[in-house]
């Protein structure tokens, strides 16, 4: 049995640290009120003359100036609704200009704080306003002991916003970013004018910056002939993923310099041993769609060799490919009558009664 | 006094020391948990509620979604439920998903109300593909929405949820689908936050992730959009607030840190397609079809050495409805307790097994211990209590400061979940709400704890002597106005 001592001690210790804990939640709770009401108000009278700062710009005129943690924390709320809601120009940016001279010296202080999410939140607010000044910081942050993943990722991302141009050289020093986050990173870093330089030394890349750069070429739709030419010349690539992800960044394009190269790479690919492989699901899902984003004739026997493959979702692709073709329909109420195979004559049924445009 | 002779004694002061030793380890174990939950919680406390999101809902990278809703007779709360996910705050924050509507063969209006309501239009000579083979009862229908051509809705013969499920899973084209209840509600943002920690985890592949769910009773939702946030005045829904604290903040996240967290709750959670496929599928004719098909996931993430992970998030919320009659909230604990007793019995062989590790050592042994055989312990607690004091075995002071220090300790817990609710969330925006929470969470020893014990009890002899009482239904009025 435990000692009567011992249970009275635990309770009253238990008493103690209850009522504690209930006082200490009403403070916080009347706390957090309060603040944000002063919140609120603060903002609710200086409504006006924050506009009349976005539209205007003077800075010397300027009579919001924040000088407490509350008002610091209302600005940077509505400064972060306006720039989420309103498309500014960079160079025209008065948020910014203000967020510099007033909340600069906060940031940089914030950014080594021991809180975590005080850390986290000064570098989501940083992202959000953009200042090159804070470079140097940013990277001797980066050195710090007590760096999380969360805050090295993100960091790297505002480096690549900020066009920090050793970024490649720290990244391949670093255990990587998650496929998203470099995703988010290089659509920050690749544009129109550099991306030839990064086709130019695609293959001294990191392996997953080169599929990351495939992305980012399909999310920011480039078009130009050296683009397509580079997307060819990677249906030959060793690594499948590759191969796999031109196709899609193709099929996405919607155009090859010539259709024979898609004729010829069916043809050949099609003889490999481990083409019906589930490994190769992706290639035949892949080719199906490019087949019916660029659309020509020739194709069409591809596509009904691919509508009998034993992939349901190679099957589906190539059905809807298909049902793309001017002569589309045809096709398949050809399929559905006289193809061998029940799945097929089934997946071109469902396609002849479906609607591309709400797939 | 009453005189009893030396052997029932002797085997009374046993039952004592059982009592007592099981109180300690049920103590130590949650105070454990509720020291993990701390500790994350409070790193995460202040945390910017909307910019950390920002980057996923601009992106056109974040991965899409199949949200899966089976109802099976939810009139009521279906299109609440449906609204909050296809329009929200103009449309539910999340870049690309599809929501598939699942009817189990409702015997009620639910398939023609989502019909009606959001303009669905049959797609003829749909095909049905088995992946990996997971059967299921046949689907009559395939609809797809008109004015929210992303919403779809399957029309089955009834198989139950997890069939239901698998329909869904088998209809879903994106790599990860989220399960919601048929009358949950969701925030906006509820998705970009569950999917978080899977998209930008580089370290482990994440297999599923739990969100928290809160009680919509005594909230003012409209059109599947929360308006309000209030505590009920009810008293049992209040102890059922506290409990759901207790049970998500506390609970979970103690058991997630540690990568042994072993539900994910039905009304809302995310799951890697692909790997469920792989296990096949949920298991069909059984009632904690969640809890199961997360145990099983566990049991392959090992087996197969994905070095996978399963967590809880506590900041994603859904709003669902608890049950405010007590022959409805025993209808449900027991259906639950079942599951559970279901849950372990078909994984058996994992637990005390060394292969799997926590999993094993850890979280299974907890729910078999603590969770499914607690309600036995508690109830023999109970009459040894009595027992205790009319034959005066124990001293009568003794047993009394005993079951105070238990009592300041489950609300200290209860207390532990307010604040930690606090320091996260932060919904009720009243002190006289906390005020509530708190004076009700001084009373649960005396009331809410032993009917749910005997409930429970009363589940595990039901489903252990297989006495087939039925399940009963659950009388809902719909979360949303």
């Amino acid at each position: 049995m435990i000692s009567p001592k011992i249970i009275v001690f635990v309770t009253c210790l238990f008493v103690v640290v209850l009522l504690c804990s209930y006082f200490y939640l009403v403070v916080i709770k009347l706390v957090n009120i309060g603040v944000n009401r002063k919140k609120q108000l603060w903002l609710h009278q200086h409504q006006m003359e924050i506009e009349a700062y976005l539209l205007h710009g003077d800075l010397n005129q300027v009579s919001f100036v924040p000088q407490k943690a509350y008002q610091f924390r209302a600005l940077e709320d509505f400064f972060s609704h306006y720039l989420t809601n309103y498309k500014i120009d960079q160079n025209e940016n008065l948020v910014k200009k203000f967020v510099e001279r007033y909340f600069l010296s906060e940031y940089r202080k914030n950014l080594f704080a021991s809180s975590w999410s005080v850390r986290m939140n000064t570098l989501y607010f940083l992202d959000l306003f953009q200042f090159e000044v804070l470079t140097e910081d940013l990277l001797k942050r980066l050195a710090c002991k007590n760096l999380t993943s969360e805050e090295e990722y993100q960091i790297y991302i505002l480096l690549a916003s900020l066009e920090y141009e050793h970024l490649y050289e720290l990244f391949k020093l670093s255990k990587g970013l998650p496929p998203f986050l470099l995703n988010v990173m290089l659509n920050r870093m690749v544009n129109e004018d550099n991306i030839g330089e990064y086709i130019a030394h695609f293959q001294d890349l990191h392996p997953s910056w080169q599929i990351g750069l495939l992305d980012v070429i399909r999310n920011k739709n480039f078009r130009s002939w050296e683009v397509i030419k580079f997307l060819e010349s990677l249906l030959t690539a060793e690594i499948r993923e590759l191969r796999i992800r031109a196709l899609k960044t193709i099929a996405h394009i919607g155009y090859v310099s010539s259709f024979n190269i898609m004729i010829v790479w069916f043809e050949t690919n099609s003889q490999r041993e481990d083409w019906l492989s589930t490994d190769s699901i992706g290639e035949r899902l892949m080719v199906a769609r490019v087949m019916g984003m660029i659309k020509d004739e020739r194709f069409l026997p591809f596509l009904e060799q691919l509508i009998a493959d034993q992939k349901y979702i190679v099957r589906a692709e190539a059905a809807k490919s298909i049902r793309k073709y001017k002569n589309g329909k045809e096709r398949l109420l050809r399929i559905v009558h006289y193809h061998s195979d029940l799945y097929s004559r089934n997946i071109a049924m469902e396609w002849l009664e479906r609607s591309i445009e709400n797939d | 006094m009453i005189e009893f002779p030396d052997l029932s004694r002797n085997v009374l002061n046993f039952f004592n020391h059982f009592v007592i030793f099981y109180l300690l380890l049920v103590c130590i174990i949650y105070l454990a948990l509720f020291l993990f939950a701390f500790v994350r919680i409070k790193k995460e406390r202040g945390l910017h509620k909307v910019e950390p999101y920002k980057q996923l809902k601009a992106s056109r990278f974040t991965p899409p979604l199949s949200i899966l809703v089976p109802a099976y007779n939810e009139e009521k709360g279906i299109i609440g439920s449906v609204l909050s996910l296809v329009t929200g705050s103009g449309r539910l924050d999340y870049p690309e998903f599809e929501v598939i509507v699942i009817n189990d063969g409702s015997k009620d209006n639910t398939l023609i109300k989502v019909i009606e309501k959001f303009q669905m239009e049959e797609i003829k000579h749909k095909v049905y593909e088995k992946r990996n083979g997971i059967e299921t009862q046949p689907i009559k229908a395939v609809y797809q929405s008109q004015i929210f051509p992303y919403l779809f809705l399957l029309d089955k013969q009834n198989g139950g949820k997890s069939d239901a499920l698998n329909a869904g899973i088998n209809f879903a084209k994106y790599p990860y689908f989220a399960s919601i209840d048929g009358d949950t509600v969701l925030e906006p943002d509820s998705f970009l936050k569950i999917m978080k920690p899977i998209i930008e985890n580089s370290d482990e592949e994440i297999l599923a992730t739990g969100g928290n769910v809160l009680l919509a009773n005594g909230s003012k939702i409209v059109k599947g959009q929360l308006q309000e946030r209030k505590l009920s005045q009810k008293p049992l829904i209040i102890m059922q607030t506290i409990e759901y604290m207790r049970a998500f903040l506390v609970g979970r996240i103690g058991l997630s840190q540690n990568n042994i967290l072993l539900i994910i709750s039905g009304a809302f959670g995310v799951f890697k397609t692909s790997r469920v496929i792989q296990a096949g599928g949920y298991k069909v004719e059984t009632i904690g079809e969640d809890m199961e098909l997360v145990v099983r996931l566990h049991q392959m993430n090992i087996a197969n050495k994905w070095g996978a992970k399963i967590m809880f998030v506590a900041d994603p919320v859904c709003y669902t409805e608890a049950p405010e009659r007590l022959e409805d909230l025993k209808t449900q604990r027991m259906r639950w307790h079942r599951g559970l007793f279901e849950s372990l019995w078909h994984h058996k062989k994992m637990i005390f097994n060394p292969r799997y590790k926590g999993v094993g050592f850890v979280a299974m042994p907890y729910f078999l211990i603590i969770e499914l055989l607690g309600p036995i312990i508690e109830v023999i607690g109970y009459f040894v209590f009595i027992f205790n004091l009319l034959l005066g075995v124990v001293n009568i002071e003794y047993s009394i400061s005993l079951l105070l220090m238990l009592v300041v300790y489950g609300s200290f817990l209860s207390l532990g979940a307010v604040l930690l609710e606090e320091w996260q969330l932060g919904k009720y925006q009243k002190v006289s709400e906390l005020n509530r929470l708190v004076l009700y969470s001084l009373t649960e020893s005396f009331w809410y704890r032993p009917l749910l014990a005997f409930w429970r009890m009363k589940a595990l002899f039901v489903v252990v002597f297989k006495k087939d009482q039925g399940w009963g239904s659950i009388k809902r009025n719909g979360v949303s106005s």
